[in-house]
C-alpha cells in the first residue's frame, strides 16, 4: 500500500485500523491510483529534464552556428570592395563593413548608434536621410548615384543601392545600403561621351554635336521669333599646309585657327569643327544686319594672320559661307547645304572671303547634282567620244605622239567642258569607269592606226588621282592585258598625271606607277610649273616628259620671266634626263622660241585643234595641212 | 430508431432482449474466449434471427459509460426507416488490403448508401491501407481495429457468422439514417520537432538521425525497462508537412537489435514528428469534444452512440478511463446509448469528412439516428 495512504489511514482511523474485504479493494484502487500518478510524475519529471537537456544542446549548437555564419557573414562583407551598411528604421546605424569604415574614416564601434546628421555635414546627410525614407516608403530596392568624398579627399562616384531587410516573418528591421565604386565607369562614359561629341584636337564640338546645338539654336528661335546665322568656314590652302609642312604643323595650325575663330565669337555663340579645316559657327541673338558680316570679317582677318607654328610660319586664309534661318531656309539639312555653297561661291570668287547664300547658289547646285545625274548615263549612252590632239617633235617636225582628250557631248548641253565635268567624275567615282574606257578606246585606235602611224608613234592618256586610288591594280591589269589581246606593246602609252600625285605619293600610287614602268608605259607630268615643281619626285619616280603648262607658252614671246622660266625647265628636264612636251603652243613665235630653247616636242592650235580620231587618221595619212617648219 | 444493450458474463449469461427478435443491427463486442466460440454466435442468432451481426474482439467493451472486461455486450437496433447490409472479407497473408478494402466497399455501394461502419482484426490488417482502400468512394466511414486486451496476441472479427481472426466486416447504413463523427486525442505535443530520418512502413529506425529506440529510452527513464507497455506513455504525432495536421501513432512493440520501434500504423520517412506527452484531464476533455462533435442535432434524438477508443488510452488512464465515457454520456445525453470497444486502432475522418484515416490514441464517436 503507498506509503503516504498507510499514513493517512492511521492519522485518522487509528494505528489499529484492519480493512477488511470491500474496504481493502477499495484502498488498493486508491493506493495504486497513488502509485500511478506518482510513477507518472516521475516520468513527466524525466521527460522534462530530457528535454530541456536536449534544448540546452540545441540551443548551444545553434549558437555556435549562428557565430559560424556571423563570422562567416562578416568575412564576406568585409572582403568586399563594396560599401556595405545596415541601419534601424529611424536612420541608427547598426553596422558596416570595413569599405564603410574607410569610406567614413572611423572604426564601425564609432559609426553604430550614431545617425547620418552626427557623421556627415548637414547636406549629405538629409539627402541621405530622404534617400532611405523614400526607399523604405516604397518597400522597394533602390538605386541612386551620388558623388561623395573619402577623408583623405578623393572624389568617387558611388552607386548606392537601398533595400529593405525584414524579419523571417515580414517585420520590418531596417535597410542595407550597398555602395559600389562606379567613378572609373562615369570617368570612361563621360570620355566616351566626350569623344563621341567633342572634336578631340581642338576641343570644339564635332559634327554630331553641332548638329544637336543647331536644332536646338533653330526651336528656339523659332519660338522667340528671331533668326540665327550659320558661317561655314573652309581654310584656303591648308591642303597644302598639310602636304608640305607635315600633319602635325596641319594639325597645330588648326588648333590655332579654331582658337582665333571662337575668339571672334560671343560666348553665346556656338563654334563647332566639322572635320578637315571646315568649321561652323552659329551666330544667334543678331542684333542688326551687319553684325553677321562683321564677324565673318574679323574671322578672315584674323585667319589670315600669319600662324607661327614651332619654326614655321604658314599663311593661310578662309573662305566663308553664310545662311539665315529663316530666310534661307528653315532645317539643319538645308542651312547647312546651303552654307556650304556659299563657301563654295566664296572660293571660287578668288578665296579670302564671305558669301551669302543666295538662289542663284542653290540653283547652281541643283544644276550640278542634274549635271552628275546625266553624267551617270552618258557611257552607255554613248554619249563621250576620244579627240586626239597631235604631238609634234620639233626637230623633225612630223607628228610624233598624240593626247587623247575625253569629249562630252550631251544631249541637250551639247558640249560639256572636261573643266566641268571630270570634277564630278572624280567625286562620284564615275572616273573609273570612264577612264577605262578611254584606255581602251585609246588602245583600240591605236591598233587600228598600226600601219599608219610613224615608228614609236605614242598616245597620251590623262590620268585621275582617283584612278591610282583605287584599291589593287585590277583595272591596271586589264589594261595591260587589253594592250596585250591588241598586239600592242606598253611604249606605245603615256600616261598623263599632276605633280599633286606625287606629293605624299601612298604606297599604292608608287606601286601603280612602277607597274605602268615595268610594262613599258612612260609617264608624263602635266602642266608643269602651276603647282609645287618639286624637282626631287622627277627622278625619284622615274618621270620621262615634263609637260610646261600653256600659261607659261602663252606669254613666252611677251614675257620675260615666262621665257626665262621655259627655259629653265627645258635645260633641267635635259639634265635629268627628261624630255619636255610645250602645251598650248599657238603662234609662230612661240614655236620659234621653243625651238631656240631646245624643246623636245610641242603641242597647240598652231598645229592642230584636238579632233575626232577619223580626223586624226587622215592627219596621220597625209600629215598636217599646213606643216610649220 | 430502438436500441438496447445486453451482456454475456462468465457468471450469466445471455438474457433479455427478447423483445428486440425483430433487431436489424446487432454490435457485439467482447473481451472473452466464449466470444470466440461458435456458441456465442449461435446464441445471439437465435435471439435475433432477423439482424445482422457483427463486432469484434475487444481491450474491453463499453456498456454504457462502463468498461466491461471479460465479458461479451451486444448491442441491438432496431430502424423505423434505416437499412443495413453487410460485407466480409478474409485477409490473406501478402493480401493487397487496400484493394480489398475498395472490393468491400464496391459491394455495398448504393445511391442510399448513408455511412460505412468497419471493424477488422487487429493485428494482421495495415489499418493504413485499410483507410485508403476505403475511401475514394464519397461515403463516410467509421470503425476500427480489434483489440485483444494488452496482450497484442490474436484478434477476431464476427460478422454474421462465429467470430474469426484475418477478417473485415464492413456495414453499409443505408436509407434514412443520419451518421456524425468525432474524433479527437487530447495528448500534448512536447519538445523539439524532429524528423523521422529512417523508416519502412510503421517501423521506425532513426529520429534526427539517431537510433529511434535509444531517444525512447531516455524519455521514458526507470520504465524503459517496461517497453514496449510504457511507451504507450509518448505516442508519437508526425505530419508529411508543417501544413498538415498531424496524426497519432501509439509505439506496439521494440527490438532491441535493430534499435527500431514498431508503430500501430505507418510513419513516412521525412515526416516530421514530435514525441507526446500524457496529460490525463486533457485525454478526458477530448472525448468531451468528439462526443459535441458527433452530437445529434437535436437533444432529444434516440441514438446510438459508437464508441471506439484506443487501448493506449486505457493504459493511461487507468482507473480514470470510465471518466472519458461520462464525459460523452454528459455530452450527448440520458437518450443516447453507448456503445463501442477499446481498440487497436481508430478509424474515423479527422478534418476532412469523407477521408478516413487510420488513428491510434484517439477517442472516436460516431452517432447514428433516424
Amino acid at each position: 500500500m503507498h506509503r503516504l495512504l498507510i499514513r493517512q489511514l492511521q492519522r485518522h482511523l487509528g494505528k489499529d485500523f484492519a480493512p477488511d474485504g470491500k474496504w481493502q479493494e477499495f484502498l488498493d484502487a486508491i493506493s495504486s491510483y497513488y502509485r500511478e500518478t506518482d510513477q507518472d510524475k516521475a516520468l513527466l519529471e524525466n521527460a522534462l529534464a530530457v528535454n530541456s537537456d536536449e534544448l540546452t544542446t540545441a540551443n548551444e549548437q545553434l549558437r555556435k552556428h549562428a557565430e559560424q555564419e556571423h563570422a562567416l557573414l562578416r568575412g564576406v562583407m568585409n572582403s568586399i570592395p563594396d560599401l556595405i551598411f545596415f541601419k534601424a528604421p529611424e536612420g541608427v546605424y547598426l553596422g558596416c563593413n570595413r569599405a564603410f569604415e574607410r569610406y567614413m574614416g572611423m572604426p564601425e564601434s564609432a559609426i553604430i548608434g550614431k545617425m547620418d546628421s552626427d557623421l556627415l555635414d548637414a547636406a549629405t546627410a538629409a539627402s541621405s536621410r530622404n534617400l532611405d525614407q523614400e526607399m523604405l516608403a516604397q518597400a522597394q530596392p533602390h538605386v541612386s548615384e551620388e558623388w561623395v568624398t573619402y577623408p583623405d579627399g578623393s572624389k568617387v562616384c558611388l552607386e548606392m543601392l537601398r533595400t529593405p531587410y525584414s524579419s523571417m516573418d515580414g517585420k520590418l528591421l531596417g535597410l542595407i545600403g550597398i555602395g559600389r565604386d562606379i567613378t572609373d565607369r562615369k570617368l570612361s562614359e563621360e570620355l566616351i561621351w566626350r569623344q563621341a561629341n567633342f572634336d578631340l584636337l581642338t576641343s570644339l564640338p564635332n559634327r554630331y554635336m553641332f548638329r544637336d546645338r543647331l536644332e536646338q539654336e533653330i526651336r528656339k528661335v523659332r519660338r522667340a521669333g528671331l533668326a540665327l546665322a550659320l558661317l561655314f568656314i573652309d581654310l584656303d590652302h591648308f591642303k597644302e599646309i598639310n602636304d608640305t609642312l607635315g600633319h602635325h604643323i596641319g594639325d597645330e595650325l588648326l588648333v590655332e585657327a579654331a582658337r582665333r575663330i571662337s575668339a571672334c565669337t560671343r560666348e553665346s555663340d556656338s563654334v563647332a569643327r566639322l572635320g578637315g579645316d571646315e568649321f561652323t559657327v552659329i551666330l544667334t541673338h543678331l542684333p542688326e544686319g551687319e553684325h553677321v558680316e562683321w564677324i565673318a570679317q574679323k574671322i578672315i582677318t584674323r585667319l589670315a594672320e600669319p600662324f607661327l607654328l614651332g619654326d614655321e610660319v604658314a599663311y593661310v586664309s578662309a573662305s566663308i559661307g553664310i545662311t539665315f534661318y529663316p530666310t534661307d531656309a528653315t532645317n539643319v539639312e538645308q542651312l547647312l547645304k546651303n552654307a556650304d555653297q556659299a563657301m563654295y561661291a566664296a572660293k571660287n570668287m578668288g578665296r579670302n572671303r564671305y558669301s551669302y547664300f543666295t538662289p542663284a547658289l542653290q540653283e547652281a547646285a541643283k544644276d550640278r547634282l542634274r549635271l552628275i545625274n546625266d553624267l551617270r548615263g552618258a557611257l552607255a549612252a554613248k554619249q563621250f567620244q576620244v579627240y586626239f590632239q597631235p604631238i609634234m617633235e620639233l626637230a623633225a617636225g612630223r607628228i610624233h605622239k598624240a593626247e587623247a582628250l575625253l569629249r562630252w557631248q550631251h544631249p541637250q548641253r551639247g558640249m560639256v567642258s572636261t573643266a566641268e565635268f571630270i570634277p564630278l567624275a572624280e567625286e562620284t567615282g564615275l572616273i573609273i569607269e570612264i577612264g577605262n574606257w578611254v584606255f581602251q578606246e585609246v588602245a583600240r585606235w591605236l591598233a587600228h592606226w598600226k600601219g599608219l602611224s610613224p615608228e614609236g608613234f605614242q598616245v597620251s592618256v590623262n590620268m585621275s588621282p582617283i584612278q591610282f586610288k583605287v584599291e589593287g591594280n585590277i583595272h591596271q591589269q586589264l589594261w595591260l592585258d587589253y594592250l596585250d589581246s591588241l598586239g600592242l606593246s606598253g611604249n606605245s602609252i603615256v600616261i598623263e598625271i599632276t605633280e599633286g600625285l606625287l606629293l605624299n605619293a601612298d604606297p599604292q600610287v608608287v606601286e601603280k606607277l612602277l607597274k605602268f614602268r615595268d610594262a613599258g608605259i612612260q609617264v608624263a607630268i602635266d602642266d608643269f610649273g602651276t603647282g609645287y615643281s618639286s624637282l626631287a619626285y622627277l627622278k625619284k619616280f622615274d618621270i620621262d616628259y615634263l609637260k610646261i603648262d600653256q600659261s607659261f607658252v602663252r606669254n613666252l614671246a611677251s614675257d620675260p620671266d615666262d621665257k626665262v622660266l621655259c627655259e629653265a625647265i627645258i635645260v633641267m628636264a635635259h639634265k635629268l634626263g627628261l624630255k619636255v612636251i610645250a602645251e598650248g603652243v599657238e603662234t609662230e613665235e612661240q614655236h620659234n622660241l621653243l625651238s631656240a630653247a631646245g624643246c623636245d616636242y610641242v603641242q597647240g592650235y598652231l598645229f592642230s585643234r584636238p579632233v575626232p580620231p577619223q580626223e586624226f587618221e587622215a592627219l596621220l595619212e597625209h600629215g598636217l595641212k599646213n606643216p610649220v617648219r | 430508431m430502438e436500441t438496447m444493450q445486453i451482456s454475456w458474463t462468465p457468471d450469466a449469461a445471455w438474457s433479455g432482449g427478447e423483445a428486440f427478435r425483430d433487431a436489424d443491427l446487432v454490435l457485439v463486442f467482447a473481451d472473452a474466449a466464449y466470444f470466440e466460440t461458435p456458441d456465442c454466435y449461435q446464441a445471439l442468432k437465435e435471439k435475433f434471427p432477423q439482424a445482422c451481426i457483427a463486432g469484434c474482439s475487444s481491450s474491453g467493451s463499453v456498456l454504457g459509460s462502463v468498461i466491461s472486461d471479460g465479458d461479451v455486450v451486444a448491442t441491438a437496433m432496431r430502424f423505423e426507416r434505416g437499412k443495413v447490409r453487410l460485407a466480409v472479407a478474409d485477409v490473406t497473408p501478402g493480401a493487397n488490403i487496400r484493394m480489398l478494402a475498395a472490393g468491400l466497399m464496391e459491394q455495398l455501394l448504393s445511391d442510399d448508401l448513408r455511412h460505412v461502419l468497419v471493424f477488422s482484426d487487429g493485428l494482421m490488417v495495415n489499418g493504413s491501407e485499410l483507410a485508403a482502400g476505403l475511401n475514394g468512394y464519397g461515403i463516410s466511414v467509421s470503425g476500427g481495429l480489434a483489440g485483444d486486451g494488452a496482450r497484442f496476441g490474436k484478434t477476431w472479427v464476427m460478422a454474421d457468422a462465429p467470430a474469426r481472426s484475418g477478417c473485415i466486416a464492413v456495414i453499409g447504413l443505408y436509407g434514412d439514417v443520419v451518421v456524425k463523427s468525432g474524433c479527437f486525442a487530447g495528448w500534448q505535443e512536447f519538445g523539439a520537432e524532429r524528423t523521422i530520418t529512417k523508416s519502412i512502413g510503421n517501423v521506425v529506425s532513426e529520429i534526427d538521425n539517431q537510433p529511434a529506440l535509444e531517444l525512447y529510452k531516455k524519455y521514458l527513464g526507470e520504465m524503459a525497462s517496461e517497453l514496449p507497455g510504457s511507451g504507450l506513455r509518448f505516442p508519437l504525432s508526425f505530419r508529411k508537412s508543417r501544413d498538415e495536421q498531424a496524426i497519432i501513432r501509439t509505439l506496439l512493440a521494440v527490438d532491441e537489435d535493430a534499435q527500431s520501434l514498431t508503430f500501430a500504423g505507418d510513419v513516412p520517412q521525412g515526416s516530421l514528428c514530435k514525441l507526446m506527452r500524457t496529460n490525463l484531464d486533457s485525454l478526458i476533455e477530448s472525448a468531451g469534444s468528439a462526443a459535441m462533435e458527433a452530437k445529434p442535432q437535436h437533444n432529444a434524438t434516440a441514438a446510438l452512440c459508437l464508441v471506439v477508443s484506443c487501448v493506449g488510452r486505457r493504459l493511461v488512464l487507468g482507473q480514470r478511463t470510465e471518466e472519458e465515457l461520462d464525459v460523452v454520456r454528459e455530452k450527448l445525453g440520458a437518450q443516447t446509448t453507448l456503445a463501442g470497444f477499446y481498440s487497436y486502432g481508430e478509424l474515423a475522418p479527422f478534418s476532412d469528412v469523407l477521408q478516413c484515416s487510420l488513428h491510434n490514441q484517439t477517442m472516436t464517436v460516431t452517432t447514428i439516428y433516424e
